[in-house]
């Protein structure tokens, strides 16, 4: 189901410590939503995570749910380091009965001042 | 060389080596096509921007009404390649989406619907199939008229 796969990738990404500690927090939360833009309360100086269902998601693989996850940060070095990160950690690994495949699509520039680095990841999310 | 080398050798050119490069025609052709009624539009320069490139010929580029692009994406080097994209700047950010602004998905979709929920390569062989067949058809029957 859609909601079980969502409510594991935020508990993953939320709970891990490799993780997290490259996020920063906001009023002592994680900055990690699960929308497709990010609070607008973040500065973009600060690392983020946000990820969404991707649009291009086949709805009758109700056990199979694939996320694009954008790890956003000022630097690219940031930016990138966060995705590895993601990727060293739930890439092919199974987790209480969900299995993660995380593949990279790569690095977007700022578009203004306003934005900041993202490097875009495809999670697939399978429940067995 | 005998009638019958003559048929095979031009049935293969005609069967696979021909096919191969209309196969990627129609593939690249249906993804603009998918991709342009997908695209965000506004002034409509996005739209006129995507396109396709093969080593010899080109298509979908500035052919939308609206303002026109500028810049064409490059060419593959090798004949059995195509490339389906645009040379737009902000193009990207429309895909990906930036911190305040929301995505929209063109491209990602418009693969998606090519591929139909298989594999690339099994989506890209179908078609391939299917213009094999044609192509073959083709081919026999006008042999047949010679003979």
């Amino acid at each position: 189901m859609y909601s079980e796969t969502r409510n594991k990738l935020f508990q993953q990404l939320n709970t891990n410590t490799n993780i997290t500690d490259l996020i920063d927090k906001y009023e002592s939360q994680n900055m990690i939503v699960n929308d497709e833009i990010t609070d607008s309360n973040w500065s973009n100086k600060q690392s983020t995570i946000n990820f969404y269902r991707s649009l291009t998601d086949d709805f009758e693989k109700y056990d199979d749910d694939t996320y694009m996850c954008n790890c956003r940060a000022a630097l690219r070095s940031d930016s990138i380091n966060i995705a590895e990160t993601i990727k060293a950690e739930l890439h092919e690994k199974t987790i209480d009965g969900f299995m993660f495949v995380v593949t990279f699509t790569g690095t977007i520039k700022p578009f203004d001042e306003t934005d900041n680095y993202n490097t875009v990841i495809n999670i697939n999310v399978r429940q067995k | 060389m005998s009638t019958l080398t003559k048929i095979l050798k031009g049935s293969y050119d005609v069967y696979v080596k021909d096919a191969t490069t209309q196969s990627l025609i129609v593939i690249a052709e249906r993804f603009v096509a998918e991709a342009k009624s997908l695209s965000p539009i506004d002034l409509g320069q996005l739209r006129n921007a995507i396109m396709y490139t093969l080593s010899k010929m080109q298509g979908g580029f500035n052919d939308n009404s609206g303002e026109s692009a500028s810049f064409e994406i490059r060419k593959p080097s090798k004949d059995n390649e195509a490339y389906v994209g645009f040379n737009l700047l902000y193009g990207i950010y429309q895909e990906f989406g930036t911190k305040t602004m929301k995505p929209q998905p063109f491209m990602r979709l418009a693969y998606e619907i090519i591929v139909n929920n298989k594999s690339t390569l099994d989506a890209i062989a179908e078609i391939n199939r299917q213009q094999m067949k044609l192509n073959l058809s083709n081919y026999t029957r006008k042999e047949s008229y010679n003979v």
